[in-house]
């Protein structure tokens, strides 16, 4: 492992990241997972901030727009095999500062630290906040004439992209793309893939039908751009899908209450096939582990 | 002075007197020599203006139906307390001071090192993404440069989507994207595109063909604040079977009007000219009018010139996928009418297809609805798959390699054919 290895945090606006990065926190804290730690990172003031909240049943405060936060995480893999000792630096943007990257087309110098680096990804999913592409139905209206013949009204551009924006898959292929252009030009090593968790979090907010599915299935129906994409491009992408939960929603009462009065350090789950079986886990550092290319199964393989 | 590149005459609209427009600072870093500060624009005569990046100098020349960029160098004024290199305010107030101020000096170097010779002008200096940020060549549409780049990369199927005004040139683009985003496509799954932004604007009706500035000639670069441009649209798919066929392909993006001036007149044929090289056509015939008999004998008449010329004048190749889409089917359907989609046949398709047979072309008849008033008849989209599948059954064209070729110096480049107009003298 790299001593400073990044894994960068994607995804729009409300859909997990920083409450993940919470968890991940404390999950390293306790040394109940894959991933421990025997050091305190230099900055705490961040993870402090984000920890408390969820230790008072609040999820963190959304990230503000260009703050740019990092944490830089000392870590300890005790797992099979040689124990190994580095630092990860997560840096958590806000979902507002992905959305910009996408429609400008253009990220900061800074971001190509990250890629020279062999940054690994998270992505994340949240199906709640994710909306129902465009189909072929649903762009009738904008091209049928009217009984008369005429074309409908065109309202402004900016009324109809609020109306329908472009859809959550679209922009994650679109980053990718841009992540398989920038490592393409940067990573002279064409063997190198590029690991790329898939995240749907708040599993808690699918039907009871959904969560016995895998994390893929999710992927697959609802976002089946997003699938095909990663499916046709395995030769440039190593991709694991997990379904990350804090056990339920922190803004209704009845579980805020329960989860305050339970043991915040054990609360939550990870869904993953890591081992070829849907398996539950409550090892908040298991996506991380298999982000750093780490072992992730007692027998020693990921 | 050194030549540093050359742009299409359609930047002359964004050189306005005063900070440099922002397509044109793109066009700079992307094409290696990204500015320093606040540039600034100002005109030196009719075709000609000077831009100034804080003490670097470049100049714009329209030569030759193009914009030739140069750099002149770093320049300076010589009254010792003068700012006009840094603030660009002249001590003496001369508004175009590099002309008119006698002691401002063009050309000549502030700090020269001793590599530097006098008539060796400073290159820009070359700026990495790690410091300037990266921009991707991705956006709403492609030019001819960003496409030559894809097309080097790979082999890249380029096909031409053709017809009038109002004949579903746009819906057939756009059913073809929306049956990858939503899981609709079979055989062949999606595997990216360059223009997903330009896919999802244009399925909301919003990037809509601007009265009076259709452009008159590709796009040679796009930007994503600019108005559509006739340019080209971008997917990448691969076959779900085992293997690995991965096939990239740029559809044409042109308006309609574009197709009815090379019916009326042969003059306008040139900047269709690329088509020459098309790995397949799909024309696009509205069944409404077909099903006007007021309107028939006209669009009939008008698809077959429209073939003829495509053969005649541009020289369409005959052994490409010659695809005549019939659009907007659901048109022949009614509440009461108990047609079915197997048996649809349509006045003058016939005809049609006669004209092209005639003409050396194989044509294959699809009719198609992308959005459908009577899905229990036809469904939405029907015929977009089975098109995509006609236009990737073909092979490379004879003579190229399936892998990687240099596209810049093949004749299947799109900059070749720029570069013909300019030779030419006609754009």
């Amino acid at each position: 492992m790299n001593q400073k290895k990044p894994i960068l945090l994607i995804g729009g606006p409300a859909t997990g990241k920083t409450t993940f990065l919470g968890r991940l926190w404390l999950s390293i804290r306790n040394k109940d997972g894959k991933l421990s730690s025997d050091k305190l990172p230099d900055d705490l003031e961040y993870l402090n901030k984000i920890s408390d909240s969820l230790f008072r049943g609040k999820f963190p405060a959304h990230t503000p727009i260009d703050s740019q936060k990092s944490a830089e995480i000392p870590i300890k893999y005790t797992g099979p095999g040689n124990p190994i000792e580095g630092k990860m630096i997560v840096p958590d943007w806000s979902g507002e500062d992905c959305m910009k990257i996408f429609h400008e087309k253009r990220w900061p110098g800074y971001w190509e630290n990250y890629i020279a680096k062999r940054c690994s990804c998270l992505v994340f999913i949240r199906e709640k906040v994710s909306d129902v592409p465009l189909d072929l139905v649903g762009c009738q209206k904008f091209f049928i004439p009217s009984e008369d013949g005429s074309m409908p009204d065109l309202v402004a551009d900016t009324d109809i992209l609020k109306e329908k924006p472009i859809p959550t898959q679209t922009i994650i292929v679109e980053w990718l793309q841009f992540l398989k252009y920038a490592f393409d030009e940067v990573i002279p090593d064409k063997s190198f893939k590029i690991r790329i968790g898939m995240i749907v979090s708040a599993w808690d907010e699918l039907s009871r039908d959904r969560q016995e599915k895998p994390p893929y299935d999710i992927i697959k129906s609802h976002y089946p751009l997003l699938e095909q994409y990663l499916r046709t491009n395995q030769e440039y992408f190593d991709t694991e899908f997990f379904g990350v939960s804090i056990g339920g929603d922190l803004n209704d009462d009845e579980y805020k209450d329960e989860f305050v009065k339970g043991d915040p350090l054990k609360s939550g789950y990870i869904i993953h096939s890591l081992n070829g079986t849907l398996s539950e886990s409550n090892d908040f550092t298991l996506p991380v582990t298999w982000a750093l290319d780490l072992p992730t199964d007692e027998q020693g393989g990921s | 002075m050194e030549h540093l590149f050359s742009l299409g005459q359609e930047y002359r609209t964004h050189l306005v007197e005063g900070p440099l427009n922002d397509n044109l600072r793109k066009v700079f870093e992307e094409q290696g020599h990204p500015l320093l500060g606040d540039a600034v624009v100002s005109r030196q005569n009719e075709n000609s203006w000077l831009i100034r990046d804080k003490d670097r100098f470049f100049t714009i020349e329209d030569e030759d139906n193009q914009l030739n960029i140069s750099y002149i160098g770093q320049g300076r004024c010589t009254n010792p307390d003068c700012t006009a290199s840094e603030t660009g305010k002249c001590l003496e107030s001369h508004e175009n001071y590099h002309q008119d101020c006698q002691h401002f000096q063009l050309g000549l170097v502030l700090e020269q090192t001793p590599s530097d010779s006098e008539d060796t002008p400073t290159p820009t200096p070359k700026i990495s993404p790690k410091e300037s940020g990266r921009t991707f060549p991705f956006g709403m549409e492609l030019g001819t440069v960003e496409a030559t780049e894809i097309m080097r990369a790979a082999y890249t199927k380029l096909i031409g989507v053709v017809g009038e005004t109002n004949t579903g040139k746009t819906c057939f683009l756009i059913s073809l994207y929306l049956t990858y985003l939503n899981g609709m496509a079979n055989e062949y799954s999606f595997a990216g595109s360059w223009t997903l932004h330009g896919f999802e604007h244009r399925a909301r009706h919003v990037r809509l063909w601007e009265g009076g500035e259709l452009g008159d000639k590709l796009a040679d670069h796009t930007f994503l604040q600019d108005p559509r441009y006739p340019s080209l649209l971008h997917l990448i798919v691969k076959k779900n079977a085992e293997g690995s066929d991965v096939q990239n392909l740029l559809f044409t993006d042109l308006p309609g009007e574009w197709f009815g001036s090379l019916i009326d007149n042969v003059d306008t044929s040139k900047r269709l000219s690329f088509l020459e090289r098309a790995d397949g056509i799909v024309i696009t015939v509205d069944s409404e009018r077909l099903l006007n008999p007021v309107q028939l004998h006209v669009e009939v008449n008008r698809v077959k010139l429209l073939i003829t010329r495509l053969v005649e004048t541009i020289n369409i190749r005959n052994n490409i996928p010659f695809i005549i889409l019939i659009t907007k089917c659901d048109f022949a359907f009614t509440d009461e009418s108990d047609t079915k989609i197997g048996t649809l046949s349509l006045p003058g398709v016939e005809s049609i297809k006669d004209e092209a047979h005639e003409n050396g072309l194989s044509p294959i008849i699809i009719y198609s609805s992308a959005f459908s008033r009577y899905p229990d008849k036809i469904p939405h989209g029907h015929g977009i798959n089975e098109t995509l599948i006609e236009l990737l059954q073909i092979g490379p064209r004879e003579g190229f390699s399936k892998r990687a070729f240099d596209g810049a110096h093949s004749r299947r480049s799109f900059t070749m054919y720029r570069s013909v107009y300019n030779e030419r003298g006609f754009r």
